[in-house]
């Protein structure tokens, strides 16, 4: 696991995942890699896995602290049993290979 | 504008098609059909328009190369969903400005699910780094997404979202193109296998291998019948991924494509908009005007179901299936022939004015290319 980095804005501190070129609000290049911890989860699925008997993939669309919406997967105990009965719980973030997860709870 | 569509066409739909049916030969099919529909011979085309997914390593200039054609006008499209009307509105463009007389724009894929995998697993580099490894397996739980937001906002429920499939699908039944054409049930659709809740089977476009072709003049010959085009607006990127994807660009782009065009929602007679998913075709057709009292639920109900409005003929691509990148034209191939009176036993009566429009490019978390175009029917 890896800290999730978003791209923020030196110039007017906007923050936008996945990271970009230019400040999608103010137009600056002079962005710097910040870790986005925490957010609270807008909506959850369960995705069906292709292959037949695989457990179902648990995705959320996350609303960080920072301000971007990130697309991450729900990792621990029992996820699959409260999607979407996550929405609205609060949710600690890192990174694997890139894709944001998430864990519930601080 | 000048620029008038004679002929439309499409290489037939299939599930699996055998191994000889490449994406080029798909795709020169629907080429051939469209000319033969126009009543234009191969060596009159001076202009082509290319969008494909899986064409690599070909390109354009390889089909224009293989197909022996002559060019002074050339475009490749990227824009899946959008690359229809996104074609469209740069070759009426050439034809205006004299660059092309004869302009035939087309678009298919082959796929098979390893090729489909590929295909959505590198999308782009937002997909491949930050959505692939989750893994997402394709765009579906992006769309669950967009419509619980949605269904959220509107209050609408799985019944409510179930009337777009089911009013396409009895439009499929009397098109022979059609791949999905069997009656379809609200308790089919409520009870389909679950892809990503909300979504289940009859949610989600089902992928299939075709290829859709137009041909582009600058007027309908003596004879011919044509479809105008009268406006054309395009939105990319309005939101830089930062929206909520349900308050989308069309909202903007529909009463400014009728202002250009001289007309009004209520002179539409029919309407095929992308149905990648039920929640992005409503969202479509109420912020281009069609839902009148803003009456989403009543829109659904009444007018798709009780009323049979004509919105998405040919059963969309939720029924007749989608050919990659072929569905960023399959609306407006369907639209040209019922402004031609070419759709047989779905034909709308008297239909004079139609609306089409595209919709695409999952950036990361919903589509980024909006565009949308009103055509007339002319008589040559």
């Amino acid at each position: 696991m890896t800290d999730l980095l978003v791209s923020s804005c030196r110039a007017c501190g906007h923050a936008s995942f996945p990271p970009r070129s230019l400040c999608p609000r103010c137009g600056s290049p002079d962005l710097r890699a910040k870790a986005a911890t925490a957010g609270t989860v807008e909506e959850a699925t369960l995705r069906a896995p292709l292959a037949p008997g695989s457990p179902p993939i648990p995705l959320i669309s996350v609303r960080t602290d920072l301000g971007p919406v990130v697309i991450a997967r729900l990792v621990g105990a029992e996820e699959r049993d409260r999607v979407p009965a996550v929405e609205g719980a609060r949710v600690s973030l890192s990174a694997k290979q890139g894709a944001p997860v998430a864990r519930l709870g601080p | 504008m000048g620029a008038v569509i004679t002929g439309a066409a499409e290489a037939r739909y299939e599930r699996h098609p055998p191994p000889e049916r490449t994406t080029e030969r798909l795709i020169v099919a629907a080429v051939l059909a469209a000319l033969e529909d126009a009543g234009v011979p191969p060596g009159r085309v001076d202009g082509l328009g290319v969008a494909s997914f899986t064409l690599a390593p070909d390109h354009a200039v390889d089909l224009a190369v293989k197909m022996g054609l002559k060019l002074s006008w050339l475009m490749e499209d990227t824009n899946g969903g959008a690359s229809g009307l996104n074609m469209l509105q740069h070759a009426a463009r050439a034809i205006e400005a004299g660059d092309a007389e004869t302009i035939v724009l087309c678009a298919g894929d082959r796929f098979d699910t390893e090729t489909l995998h590929r295909v959505s697993d590198s999308y782009n580099v937002f997909t491949r780094d930050h959505l692939a490894p989750l893994p997402l397996y394709g765009p579906n739980a992006l769309f669950a997404f967009v419509t619980r937001r949605h269904a959220r906002e509107h209050g609408l429920e799985r019944e409510d979202y179930a009337c777009i499939p089911l009013a396409q699908r009895r439009w499929a039944a009397a098109n022979p193109g059609a791949v999905y054409r069997g009656p379809l049930t609200l308790a089919d659709y409520l009870s389909a296998p679950v892809v990503a809740p909300p979504l289940r089977r009859f949610d989600c476009v089902p992928v299939v291998s075709g290829a859709d072709a137009v041909v582009l003049t600058g007027g309908a010959p003596a004879g011919r019948r044509g479809a105008a085009l009268l406006g054309l607006r395009t939105a990319i990127n309005p939101d830089s991924q930062e929206g909520d994807g349900i308050a989308t660009a069309f909202r903007e782009l529909g009463p400014e494509l009728f202002v250009t065009s001289g007309l009004r929602p209520e002179d539409v007679d029919c309407a095929c908009v992308y149905d990648d998913y039920p929640v992005m075709a409503l969202i479509q057709a109420a912020d281009l005007g069609l839902v009148e009292d803003g009456d989403l639920r009543r829109f659904l109900h009444r007018r798709l179901l009780e009323e049979r409005w004509p919105l998405n003929t040919s059963g969309g691509m939720l029924s007749a299936g989608q050919a990659g990148a072929a569905g960023g034209l399959h609306g407006l191939v369907e639209a040209v022939r019922q402004l031609r009176g070419q759709a047989g036993e779905r034909q709308v009566a008297g239909a004079e004015v139609a609306l089409v429009s595209g919709y695409g490019m999952v950036a990361y978390r919903h589509g980024a290319c909006h565009n949308a175009a009103l055509l007339s029917r002319v008589a040559g």
